[in-house]
């Protein structure tokens, strides 16, 4: 029986030394929580409650969009973070937690691709709801939409109007309206962060998209100007592009 | 001697009749259990992966050859009279994409009514790709896992678990109760079914036993239901380079796939190739919403008031009339609502961006062209496949 046991022990100290030397105190886990706000107060969607720049007069109906390429930053270190690519969807709860494993330590920025990086950005990539629902038809360029903003809001003519501002690739024409070339409109963002992850322990990050920057960082929109929509319209995209670089913000707990 | 003779030989026959039988019923009741069914696989190119098939209910070959029968017998409605007998095919008709079609013999305008004359509550929807739906079934998605209802007392449908309301099993009991549709009783299906003869073996390869009951009828016909795919259209085709598209198909793909038409936002695209999203929206139709089906009565969210299935946009050819109140008779009349016919409303799904201007405001040619286009995405090869046609056509209870 003694001999039996002896081999036992010595297995199941074996095993428990395996364990030790995978040493998972050398990492932390990350939690990104993304939040969507208007006026510096959580949006609350489906609701006439909001003024823009230009007065009009909007609710904000759902948003989905992707981030890609999340990577965080330690003195010039760069740490590639989890999945190549998020989808995230105001509607579904569970996209706006998002979370991952990176070694232990300090960082001291956060970048990620808004939108899905040219390399991931592909026709047919995904197969299953809900991301290939976010498919940017090939007669507008293919891949991917970056972001589905849907709002509602009260025209020049004081009706209710809807207000699609949806970002993918962009395509240049000459006069005859041929394709002649491709614009992508997912951007680059990059925002400082303190961020201490410790070994064995969660750290959580909150990703706040301030939406109505949207309509006025940089340029000043009225929704009246785009009632067809803007995804075959470069330059009304191109607009949102640069107004989209400020809309994120970081907060660390 | 003769007497004697004659007498032995009966009772010799009759002694053999009776070892016969007794054999015959001893190796029935200790027959050596059937092999496992046959796993049913399916996985088309370009569909998603994600199958909604419940875990107690996996879809196997003699399962599905069950559930076709089944499907197509009369006797689901518990009767035996000719002039009782209804079947899912009666009203389902796989011609027609599994709806009635708006020229059907009995059901006029494809509004089809149960055997009380107790006209349906809303236009049909068609059976095809459901094994792709995770939104939930119906016009409102009512049916779904999150579902935790149990039976329905106004027919005397006991709370008890073969009585759900989460999947396409909840149907089979629906249909055998409602007063629009069999009016029926599930004790006397059960019945009929089991006094049927042929159905037996068939429950002892699908199930391992011959026991018939409502829950193994529910899960034979669901899983035939799952088995009716459709994928091979001529637009499938040509995503796959075995056909070509005209000139004018070609303009109406571009047009549904931009904001001119604004189709695929809610229909999809090639990259979605189910043809619809699944999802529940107000599409401009009307201006008040007072009716008890609706998504609101599901959801209690005022968003959802009005709002109704996105149905495929597959096989839609067959599939008139058209809305979830059959509204529109044509392909033609649909089209024309949607280019000049949209209702301004607060409830509209947003992205409805041409509720902006009432309509798309194609020309007449750009509307041929998107119906040209439309016409391509019908699947012939499912709607003659001899795989899912009533399988004993001469059979007097086999009804249509």
């Amino acid at each position: 029986m003694q001999r039996r046991l002896i081999p036992c022990l010595l297995i199941c100290l074996l095993s428990c030394c395996d364990l030790r030397g995978q040493n998972p105190q050398q990492t932390a886990r990350w939690t990104i929580r993304l939040l969507h706000c208007v006026d510096n107060v959580p949006a609350v969607y489906d609701t006439l409650a909001y003024s823009n720049a230009s007065g009009n007069r909007y609710a904000v109906c759902r948003i989905q969009y992707f981030i890609s390429r999340i990577t965080l930053h330690a003195r010039g270190t760069e740490v590639p973070a989890g999945e190549p690519q998020h989808y995230a969807d105001s509607g579904l709860s569970p996209t706006l937690l998002w979370q991952t494993d990176v070694p232990a330590g300090r960082y001291d920025s956060l970048s990620f691709t808004f939108g899905l990086s040219p390399e991931l950005n592909q026709s047919y990539i995904f197969r299953n709801p809900p991301e290939n629902l976010m498919f940017w038809p090939e007669a507008l360029g293919g891949g991917y939409h970056c972001m589905k903003l849907d709002l509602k809001y009260i025209n020049r003519n004081g009706q209710i109007a809807h207000f699609n501002c949806h970002l993918g690739n962009g395509q240049e024409k000459n006069p005859d309206g041929q394709v002649t070339g491709r614009v992508g409109n997912h951007f680059r963002v990059t925002l400082p962060l303190q961020l201490t992850a410790e070994a064995g322990k969660t750290a959580e990050t909150r990703l706040v998209m301030r939406i109505e920057k949207w309509f006025d960082a940089v340029h000043r929109i009225d929704f009246n100007r785009f009632e067809r929509g803007i995804m075959d319209n470069l330059d009304a995209m191109r607009l949102f592009r640069e107004n989209g670089r400020q809309v994120f913000d970081i907060l660390t707990l | 001697m003769k007497g004697l003779s004659l007498r032995w030989i009966r009772g010799v026959v009759a002694g053999m009749s009776a070892a016969t039988m007794a054999a015959a019923v001893c190796a029935y009741d200790h027959a050596p259990a059937p092999p496992p069914p046959e796993p049913y696989r399916i996985n088309i190119p370009f569909f998603p992966d994600g199958l909604n098939i419940p875990a107690d209910n996996p879809m196997t070959v003699e399962g599905i050859a069950l559930g076709r029968h089944l499907f197509y017998d009369g006797r689901l409605s518990g009767r035996t009279h000719p002039d009782s007998l209804m079947s899912c095919a009666t009203c389902h008709r796989q011609e027609h994409a599994f709806e009635c079609g708006f020229h059907h013999p009995v059901y006029k305008n494809g509004r089809p009514h149960g055997l009380t004359g107790q006209p349906a509550p809303h236009a049909m929807l068609p059976l095809f790709n459901l094994l792709w739906n995770n939104e939930g079934y119906m016009w409102n998605g009512r049916i779904h896992e999150s579902n935790q209802q149990l039976g329905a007392p106004q027919y005397n449908v006991p709370a008890e678990p073969p009585y759900h309301h989460r999947n396409i099993e909840s149907f089979v009991w629906m249909a055998i109760v409602a007063p629009h549709e069999m009016d029926g009783r599930i004790d006397r299906t059960v019945c009929a079914i089991r006094n049927a003869g042929l159905y037996q073996p068939m429950f002892r390869k699908a199930f391992g036993s011959d026991t018939v009951n409502i829950d193994r009828i529910s899960k034979a016909i669901a899983q035939f239901v799952r088995s009716l795919v459709s994928f091979d259209s001529k637009f499938d085709r040509f995503m796959a380079g075995r056909a070509t598209l005209t000139a004018s198909e070609l303009n109406g793909l571009q047009l549904f796939t931009t904001e001119t038409g604004d189709c695929f936002h809610c229909h999809g695209s090639p990259a979605v190739p189910l043809w619809t999203t699944n999802a529940f929206m107000n599409n401009a139709k009307d201006i008040d919403f007072n009716e008890a089906g609706d998504r609101y009565s599901v959801t209690g969210n005022p968003r959802d008031k009005g709002a109704y299935r996105v149905p495929s946009l597959r096989n839609i050819a067959y599939t008139a009339p058209y809305m979830h109140d059959g509204r529109f008779a044509t392909l033609k009349e649909t089209l024309q609502f949607y280019n000049s016919g949209l209702q301004r409303s607060p409830y509209v799904h947003p992205l409805m961006i041409n509720m902006n201007h009432g309509g798309a405001h194609l020309s007449n040619q750009e509307l041929a062209d998107l119906e040209a286009f439309l016409l391509t995405l019908s699947d012939t090869t499912f709607v003659t496949s001899p795989s899912f046609a009533n399988p004993r056509p001469d059979d007097a209870f086999f009804t249509r």
